[in-house]
């Protein structure tokens, strides 16, 4: 009937309602059908969507008031009682997680440095083709960045799967392939199917390469992020220990006048 | 006694029960079951916005129900 009425039903939110139905036997409610307390709510729910959604612009007049506390109490209630009423808590707590997850992923893999580098490189040498119609890359260009980056260290999965990433579209994959090529000396389906022949069947553009590759990513950033923070750590316990003894040596020194 | 800031129009009177970014959570002071979010216009105050759909008016209900627990946890 109502979008209320879906989200209940999608979250379950009618056997909560069900178990729960005690409240609406309490003497405010207990004349009433449950039939009628559901049309009640609709009601409600429909008032304040129509309300809210009027597309008439309003021309308020503001000022502040001082009201009773019980007043302000009962108009929190009503606004709790709409998302209750929604099942939007219940809703909140299910995508949450996985926005929250979706935020960190991106957050670990904007934090490595080998995946900032690698954009980099690529994003170095694309310009406009001449007509301004297309794009073009460089691939000796990004091939050269990208030895940089490998013999300075950086891990050789990490920039094999954020390539991948980036040159995804099949129009690029014969520049992602000469890039591999100059900088690996192998063609990179080929490369990453050695890896393992059997998850990475489709090679470079495979899903789980690439979803391994990100995994790897966000574990090495966390990690990276771990071991600078026991630095931190031991430098303000170092701090610490530094000012405690200055701090015995004062008392000391006090003690002794 | 608590002060709280009144949105007038159409003869009626809304209390602002909260704002969460620019949504402003209103409720009539007569009737707590007259309830609606509205938006802050940018340029003015006194201007309120209405919502574009349904897909709006649950993001603003979800910041509600987010600002809600995270004060209920701290």
């Amino acid at each position: 009937m109502d979008m209320a009425y879906n989200n209940e039903e999608r979250l379950g939110i009618s056997d909560f309602m069900q178990k729960t139905s005690t409240y609406r036997n309490s003497s405010v409610y207990g004349k009433r059908s449950s039939t009628t307390i559901r049309d009640d709510e609709d009601v409600f729910i429909n008032m304040a969507r129509r309300n809210s959604l009027n597309s008439k612009r309003i021309q308020a007049t503001r000022r502040r008031k001082k009201v009773d506390n019980s007043l302000s109490g009962v108009l929190k209630r009503h606004w709790k009682g709409l998302v209750v009423t929604m099942g939007l808590g219940a809703a909140l707590f299910a995508g949450a997680q996985a926005l929250g997850d979706a935020y960190h992923e991106i957050d670990m893999l904007d934090q490595n440095p080998v995946v900032v580098a690698t954009n980099q490189a690529v994003s170095n040498h694309i310009s406009r083709t001449d007509d301004l119609q297309n794009w073009q890359i460089d691939t000796y260009g990004v091939a050269n960045d990208i030895d940089n980056i490998l013999e300075n260290g950086g891990d050789s999965a990490i920039v094999l799967g954020t390539l991948a990433t980036r040159l995804d579209q099949s129009y690029a994959q014969d520049d992602l392939a000469a890039i591999v090529e100059h900088s690996f000396g192998q063609d990179p389906d080929k490369l990453v199917q050695s890896l393992n022949p059997e998850r990475y069947e489709e090679g470079i553009q495979d899903p789980d390469f690439k979803s391994d590759v990100r995994n790897y990513i966000i574990q090495q950033t966390e990690a990276e992020i771990a071991r600078k923070n026991i630095d931190t750590n031991n430098q303000l316990e170092e701090m610490f220990n530094f000012s405690s003894v200055n701090t015995d040596s004062d008392v000391k020194g006090m003690g002794g006048k | 006694m608590e002060e709280v800031e009144i949105y007038s129009f159409d003869n009626k009177d809304y209390v602002l029960v909260t704002k969460i970014d620019s949504y402003l959570y209103l409720s009539n002071e007569k009737d707590p079951r007259d309830m609606m979010i509205r938006k802050e216009d940018i340029n003015d105050p006194d201007l309120l916005l209405p919502l574009e759909d349904d897909e709006e008016f649950e993001k603003a209900l979800l910041l509600l129900t987010k600002m809600k627990l995270e004060t209920e946890e701290s």
